[in-house]
């Protein structure tokens, strides 16, 4: 038996977003919640498309920030982990199953 | 006179004129030297020990060359794009030539000051709206710098050998001259890299080591194999 290795961070689609000036707000009409993401958090969620892996995000946030790989992973997945708390983003793995 | 040194790069003498009065007297930006070309911004960026280099989106300066002397120098100073408007393709190539940000220019000159003032702090700006595409366009670069990899891998030492030399400028003759083949044999060769790389002509094949950034990686490669 192998073991799953779920990487693929993948968004719920059936959100409602609205971008402000420095914040976008995430609406979630099925629970009836509301999320305020920031530009960073907002662009990492906007790539959670079930196809991006979690390295090729912080590689991509590595070279925007100038920050290094540990760092960026690490908040990367800082933020990874609210919108998985928030019931925003869940993890795929490589054949597109879910956890 | 209190903030960060600044120096401002702008090859139109005229916009540059007004910039700098404008920065200095309406928004009390300490610009400490203005200059137009890359020389002379790593000269005066040293010389003011500059904290900000605000480079003006213009395609007559070369910005990765700027940004690596800017890089070398001893306390080197932060390096903001600014722009007159949101251009995707501008943000990329600046981020890619190693500046620390972008400023798209929809907020004036308030939002360059702003924008000179969080750099100086060492926050990394981008346009909030701009963040997400800007991921997504680094991302497709990392995936086709992969595939372009991969195809490299399969060439055999001495069709590595033959694309260095094409990248270098020189055609199947001076291929040959070079490997001591015969023209025929590096026309050959040549043929079996550009199927082998899927691309239809030559220039195809150097824009595609050009693009993906493996012109270094392959030289590595060549010197490897000769050695």
């Amino acid at each position: 038996m192998t073991t799953k290795v779920y990487r693929l961070p993948i968004r719920r689609t059936e959100l409602r977003l609205r971008d402000e000036d420095t914040r976008s707000v995430l609406i979630d009409v099925e629970r009836g919640t509301t999320h305020v993401l920031n530009p960073t958090a907002r662009a990492i969620w906007e790539l959670c498309d079930g196809t991006t892996t979690l390295d090729e995000l912080v590689d991509a946030i590595c070279q925007v920030f100038s920050v290094s790989h540990g760092v960026a992973l690490r908040d990367v997945a800082a933020v990874l982990a609210q919108l998985e708390e928030a019931g925003l983003v869940a993890w795929a793995s490589d054949d597109g199953q879910g956890v | 006179m209190t903030g960060p040194v600044v120096v401002l790069v702008e090859p139109r003498p005229l916009v540059r004129e007004a910039m700098v009065e404008t920065l200095v007297q309406d928004h009390g930006v300490q610009v400490a030297a203005a200059s137009d070309d890359v020389a002379s911004t790593v000269l005066q960026a040293a010389r003011v020990e500059a904290d900000v280099v605000v480079v003006a989106n213009t395609p007559t300066l070369s910005l990765p060359a700027l940004c690596e002397q800017l890089h070398a120098l001893e306390g080197a100073p932060r390096i903001l794009v600014a722009d007159s408007q949101a251009d995707e393709e501008a943000l990329l190539r600046a981020i890619e030539a190693g500046a620390d940000g972008y400023s798209s220019g929809v907020k004036g000159l308030a939002g360059l000051v702003e924008a000179i003032e969080a750099i100086a702090r060492g926050e990394s700006v981008v346009p909030p709206a701009m963040l997400g595409p800007l991921l997504r366009r680094l991302i497709e670069r990392q995936r086709e710098a992969a595939q372009a990899a991969e195809r490299l891998v399969n060439l055999t030492p001495r069709e590595r050998q033959v694309l260095a030399l094409l990248v270098d400028g020189l055609d199947h003759e001076g291929i040959a001259a070079q490997l001591v083949i015969s023209p025929e044999t590096a026309r050959t060769h040549l043929q079996r890299v550009l199927r082998k790389l899927g691309v239809r002509s030559r220039v195809e094949a150097i824009a595609l080591v050009a693009q993906t950034g493996l012109a270094d990686r392959l030289e590595r490669i060549v010197e490897r194999s000769a050695s």
